[in-house]
């Protein structure tokens, strides 16, 4: 089993930060702009990419405001399928440390390391969509 | 030992990748706005030079370049590999930053910000325009 670690601090609070993983207006400002969201614990997320060409479903495990949100990952890529996203949240000075694993990889792969280089590119993007500086999605459609 | 590893598709010829990962000024254009170029060596310079790593060129071939880190307390003795695969004129870049001592908070975030820079490189080398990640003084926009 292998993981994907990530972390950057952001200039906002916890709560902004929170908000920016846990609302559909968000994740479609900084992620993609195909992304339905069921904002609530045992609700539904779906991010859809290049037109749907790739589709990764989730399903939301865990909210507690301001500190951490949980989702696991049910399709439809195989690799990413059996994989879990946390996001951990914590004040750092003035200023908010984000922490992100997504875990449980099968193996290192070519994939695996996509998918690490995308997601050090969103971690910015996420910045500075709390940062309110308008990064707009990785994905656009 | 931990090593960092991304992979990205570059939809350009691996020569033109090449050029902006095996100098100084190639770096300047995706990496860091402020670079000293030595013989074979390169000072790259951050928040207003509060970080300055210096690089030795150790190979540059058209499918490999490998630097050396000379200085930076996690990242001295650390090496940068560039392997460039090219097919019908695109390019997939595997990037390794290779003998790290630790898996610590730096290497984590390293890691995140690894994954911002190869779509700043990815940038360039596709002809879009961007700026390098870091400006002489912080990030930049």
């Amino acid at each position: 089993m292998a993981d994907l670690k990530h972390q950057i601090p952001i200039g906002s609070t916890p709560e902004k930060v929170y908000g920016a993983l846990t609302t559909q207006t968000a994740l479609r400002a900084w992620w993609t702009a195909d992304a339905k969201i069921d904002e609530k614990v045992g609700g539904n997320a779906e991010f859809g990419f290049d037109r749907r060409a790739t589709v990764f479903r989730m399903k939301i495990e865990k909210l507690e405001p301001g500190k951490r949100v949980v989702w696991s990952c049910h399709g439809d890529n195989p690799e990413w399928t059996g994989t879990t996203l946390t996001w951990d949240i914590a004040p750092q000075g003035k200023m908010t440390m984000l922490r992100f694993t997504h875990s449980n990889w099968k193996a290192v792969t070519e994939l695996y390391a996509i998918c690490n280089s995308s997601w050090g590119e969103l971690m910015h993007r996420l910045r500075d969509h709390v940062e309110d500086k308008n990064p707009g999605p990785h994905w656009k459609e | 030992m931990p090593d960092i590893r991304e992979s990205i598709q570059i939809d350009a010829p691996a020569a033109r990748v090449s050029a902006l990962v095996s100098s100084g000024e190639g770096f300047s254009k995706w990496w860091a706005e402020d670079v000293v170029l030595h013989p074979e060596a390169v000072d790259l310079g951050f928040f207003n030079r509060a970080t300055v790593y210096c690089v030795q060129l150790v190979r540059s071939a058209p499918s490999e370049t490998e630097w050396f880190c000379k200085s930076g307390e996690e990242w001295e003795g650390t090496r940068l590999r560039f392997i460039l695969n090219e097919t019908k004129g695109q390019t997939l870049l595997r990037f390794t930053h290779a003998g790290w001592k630790a898996d610590t908070d730096y290497f984590v975030s390293c890691n995140t910000t690894w994954g911002a820079l190869m779509f700043r490189l990815k940038a360039v080398a596709e002809g879009k325009p961007t700026v390098p990640l870091f400006s002489k003084i912080g990030w930049a926009l």
